[in-house]
């Protein structure tokens, strides 16, 4: 196991896909990031994985799944690995009735677009170590 | 019941019967024990005296006896011769002795007679043995050859005798002492002086002691012989040469009361005593009697002052006791003093008062319940009403319930209409609860004659007929015949004439004065409920569009923020990736350029997160994501990248102070680095010159923050301008940027945190914002402002 965390991210928009490429592989140097554009088949594809994540980002809008949906998959997999690993949204909808939504459903936390690169690499590690992240601004 | 006046009255009773008998009782004793002393004194005087002069006497006679002895001539010269001429008088003493004898045997005083000569030689005596001895060394013998003389007693060796000696100088005619004749006296006469013990009772004596303290005349009493060694106070004071009389122990061990005093010829005492017993055996018995009459007297005293007492004090008693029963409450007691002095007056007239009292508070009693029961009924309307807010509804409930609960033949309530200047009924009830309808118009113009409900309306001012039929003023209503009297009252709110209260009865003069305040009380009410009524009817369709506003607001909010959002992150991001050169190498001005578009971008997010903010804390829905353990220094270096950036090109100094001993806080870790940013970020902004200082103490139990900075300062009059939303001071939007949001939200963050957020400033003197934050986070939920 590196000590480069391992990133599954799942997010509709090419723009949002890209940045989050250069600013882990790139950026921070980390090559184990996963990117999927759609939630097709998500449930499936979370089986094939042949390295396990250390922490999945969401975007909340993903065809034909939203964030909601896909937290449940996650939560109530087949591989109880996927019960425990934290799972942030990362969303440009940061009403409150979004967040608490996602608070309340239990996700480790939500990370607002736009993204900053000065802060996500600290608020991927504290999420990583346990913590819950709500970074909405 | 304590009974104070009884005990008092019946102490002083005692006191007056007792105190004085007893002082003169002890006064009388007292002189009585003087008197009595004195008496005694001088009885016992006068025994003494008589004592003493029969001793005297007893000595006169026994030296009258002993003068006597030569009486014969012849014998006498013979003695003489004897005496005084130096011759053998052998024959001449033969006869002298034989004499002497004879006159011995002659008398009763003596039991010897003896002569001796100037040398003490004895030449004449009775006894032989003592003639031709020599007595020169006896006591007598020198006083005797002067002057008549008397040996005190003297006792023999054994105690057994006792011998006084007599003597009397034998003289020539020219008065030349040549002998002396002593004789010794029998005792027996002296004693017979004292043998008897007249005026002294049972217990009283005389008696002689000599100077060695030894009984010459005997005792009355057994036990006690004749030159007994005795001894007492009393004799020791008259051996000693004082004459007294007191009272002392006697040599029997006897109080006794004695007067003593010396006997001088013969150096003893001469004693006469009586005992005390007997001496003031009356003066005891006085004090017997006293005592008896001052218990006796006590106890009357006792027994009247008991009578006396209760006689006064029952009657008060009685009156405490119906006072205290009529103060509880009982108003029927009445006092029962039967006597013709003051206390029956006083009871009389506290009857009176009592009586009086019952009539006024039954009376009082009666309307205070009969207003009470009215009160109850119009608050209970009142309160059911006031939680009715569909008019047509209250109004039919208001009717119902005040006929009903009132007891009214009916009960209406007109509506006024201010645009045409109407009066309509809106609602009537019978004294069932029922509504009713009439067949008659119900409009009412301000101006109809007669009704009196049009009259109540254009006055404004309640009006009460009591008998509506001899009323001019009326107009009858045909369904409803009966009504006898009328009570009609505007309903009036400032200057707003809401309507009229119209109650009538099937009772003549039935609204009393007081039914007429329940009445309009009841009628102010039902206007206020009226108003409420109309003033919810209002709001609800207010609200009902503002809220509808409200949520296209916010959708529209969250839409635009999405949209901007997702641009936003790509535009800030890849300008980063291409001045960092990511992407390849680039030049400073175009690293200055991309710099320019990031900070553009950042601009523009933080708008936007300021409207959402803003907007959030409005819709009262501001949410706090609470974590604990938040080292305060960690957000401040953060916050110092920004404020480095921000003080780049200018003259001014960034300063930073964090107590090391601050605790970690409880709270929003994004929300409380926003807060200072949004501080720090003004404060750098609007200082040109000097310093920003970011302080933060520990003032249990809070954090207290401060950024404080050097710049142009807010004048007072601007400070609350500040913290209002969409307001910007003077200076804020002369500098630009900003929504004017920043510091209406950081507020509002520090309240939800259950801290605050203040500044203190002066114009041209800097600024310096505070926030007070609670180490453990009570974040409240922030609610929308009016």
């Amino acid at each position: 196991m590196s000590d480069k965390p391992i990133i599954l991210y799942v997010e509709d928009d090419e723009l949002s896909r890209q940045v989050m490429q250069m600013l882990v592989v790139r950026g921070m140097g980390n090559p184990n990031l996963t990117i999927w554009s759609s939630s097709e088949n998500f449930q499936e594809r979370l089986s094939q994985l042949t390295q396990k994540p250390t922490v999945i980002l969401l975007d909340i809008h993903v065809p034909p799944y939203n964030g909601f949906q896909m937290y449940e998959m996650l939560r109530k997999h087949p591989d109880s690995h996927f019960h425990s690993v934290p799972v942030i949204a990362l969303t440009a909808s940061v009403m409150n009735d979004e967040v608490a939504q996602l608070k309340s459903l239990g996700l480790d936390g939500v990370i607002a677009k736009p993204v900053s690169q000065k802060a996500f690499p600290q608020l991927l590690q504290r999420v990583i170590n346990g913590e819950k992240v709500w970074h909405i601004r | 019941m304590s009974n104070r006046i009884g005990v008092t009255l019946l102490i002083f009773f005692v006191l007056l019967a007792v105190v004085p008998l007893t002082l003169v009782g002890i006064l009388a004793l007292n002189v009585a024990e003087n008197q009595a002393r004195l008496q005694l004194a001088s009885q016992l005087q006068t025994v003494a005296d008589i004592k003493s002069v029969e001793l005297q006497r007893w000595f006169d006679d026994a030296r009258t006896t002993l003068g006597q002895t030569f009486v014969d001539e012849i014998q006498r010269e013979r003695m003489f011769n004897v005496l005084s001429q130096d011759r053998d008088w052998s024959r001449t003493l033969v006869q002298l002795n034989n004499y002497i004898r004879v006159a011995l045997a002659a008398q009763f005083t003596y039991t010897e007679l003896f002569v001796y000569n100037l040398k003490g030689d004895v030449l004449v005596g009775t006894e032989a043995t003592r003639v031709g001895t020599n007595i020169s060394s006896a006591p007598y013998f020198s006083p005797s050859l002067s002057a008549d003389y008397v040996q005190p007693p003297e006792i023999s060796a054994d105690q057994a005798a006792v011998t006084i000696f007599i003597t009397m100088p034998l003289k020539l005619e020219d008065g030349q002492i040549v002998g002396v004749l002593a004789g010794v006296p029998n005792l027996e006469g002296m004693r017979g002086v004292f043998a008897r013990n007249p005026g002294l009772g049972d217990t009283g004596e005389a008696y002689l002691v000599t100077d060695k303290g030894n009984l010459l005349t005997p005792s009355r009493f057994e036990g006690h012989p004749l030159l007994q060694t005795v001894q007492s106070t009393g004799i020791q004071e008259a051996l000693s040469g004082n004459t007294n009389s007191s009272g002392y122990q006697n040599y029997r061990g006897r109080e006794v009361f004695g007067r003593y005093q010396p006997v001088s010829f013969l150096k003893g005492a001469l004693m006469v005593e009586i005992e005390a017993d007997e001496a003031f055996r009356t003066l005891r018995n006085g004090q017997i009697l006293l005592l008896l009459a001052t218990i006796l007297s006590t106890l009357l005293a006792i027994g009247v002052g008991t009578g006396i007492t209760l006689w006064i004090t029952n009657p008060i008693r009685h009156l405490t006791e119906v006072t205290q029963r009529v103060r509880g409450g009982d108003y029927s007691q009445r006092a029962n003093v039967q006597r013709k002095n003051e206390l029956g007056e006083l009871g009389i007239s506290f009857n009176q008062m009592t009586a009086q009292l019952q009539s006024l508070i039954t009376g009082l009693e009666e309307r205070i319940a009969a207003r009470t029961r009215d009160l109850a009924i119009a608050a209970e309307v009142s309160k059911d009403i006031t939680t009715e807010l569909n008019i047509e509804n209250l109004l039919a409930r208001v009717t119902e319930l005040t006929a009903q609960r009132f007891d009214l033949y009916l009960c209406s309530v007109f509506r006024f209409d201010e645009e045409t200047e109407n009066l309509s009924r809106a609602a009537t009830s019978d004294r069932k609860g029922k509504q009713v309808s009439f067949l008659e118009s119900v409009k009412l113009p301000l101006d109809a004659e007669p009704s009196l409900i049009a009259l109540a309306a254009r006055t404004r001012q309640t009006v009460n007929q009591g008998n509506v039929k001899a009323s001019a003023t009326y107009m009858p209503v045909r369904d409803y015949p009966n009504t006898q009297s009328e009570l009609t009252i505007p309903m009036i709110l400032g200057n707003r004439l809401l309507g009229v209260f119209d109650l009538q009865s099937d009772a003549v003069d039935h609204f009393k004065p007081d039914d007429v305040k329940v009445l309009t009380t009841l009628a102010e009410q039902v206007a206020i409920a009226i108003r409420n009524a109309q003033l919810f009817t209002e709001a609800q369709v207010a609200q009902k569009s503002a809220e509808r506003a409200n949520q296209v607001k916010s959708q529209f909010l969250a839409n635009v923020s999405h949209e901007l959002r997702t641009p936003l992150n790509a535009i800030l991001n890849f300008t980063q990736f291409v001045s960092s050169g990511m992407l390849g190498d680039v030049n400073d001005e175009q690293i200055d350029a991309l710099n320019k578009a990031f900070t553009s971008g950042e601009h523009l997010l933080s708008l936007i997160n300021d409207v959402l903010d803003i907007s959030k804390i409005e819709a009262g829905a501001l949410e706090l994501f609470i974590e604990e353990g938040i080292q305060l220094s960690e957000e401040v270096e953060f916050v110092g990248d920004t404020a480095t950036s921000l003080l780049k090109n200018k003259p001014v100094q960034w300063k930073v102070e964090i107590d090391p001993n601050l605790p970690p806080i409880t709270g929003d870790r994004q929300r409380i680095t926003q807060i200072l940013l949004n501080l720090v970020s003004n404060a750098c902004k609007f200082t040109s010159t000097g310093s920003v200082t970011l302080k933060a103490v520990w003032q249990a139990p809070n954090v207290l923050i401060s950024v404080k900075d050097t710049g142009p300062g807010i004048p007072l009059e601007e400070q609350n301008l500040i913290f209002a939303p969409f307001q910007q001071a003077k200076l804020g939007l002369k500098h630009g940027g900003g929504t004017g949001l920043g510091l209406v939200i950081s507020r509002r963050l520090a309240e939800a945190h259950g801290g605050r957020l203040w500044v203190e400033s002066a114009a041209g003197l800097g600024a310096t914002f505070f926030v007070e934050l609670p180490v453990v986070g009570n974040p409240v939920p922030v609610t929308k402002e009016a």
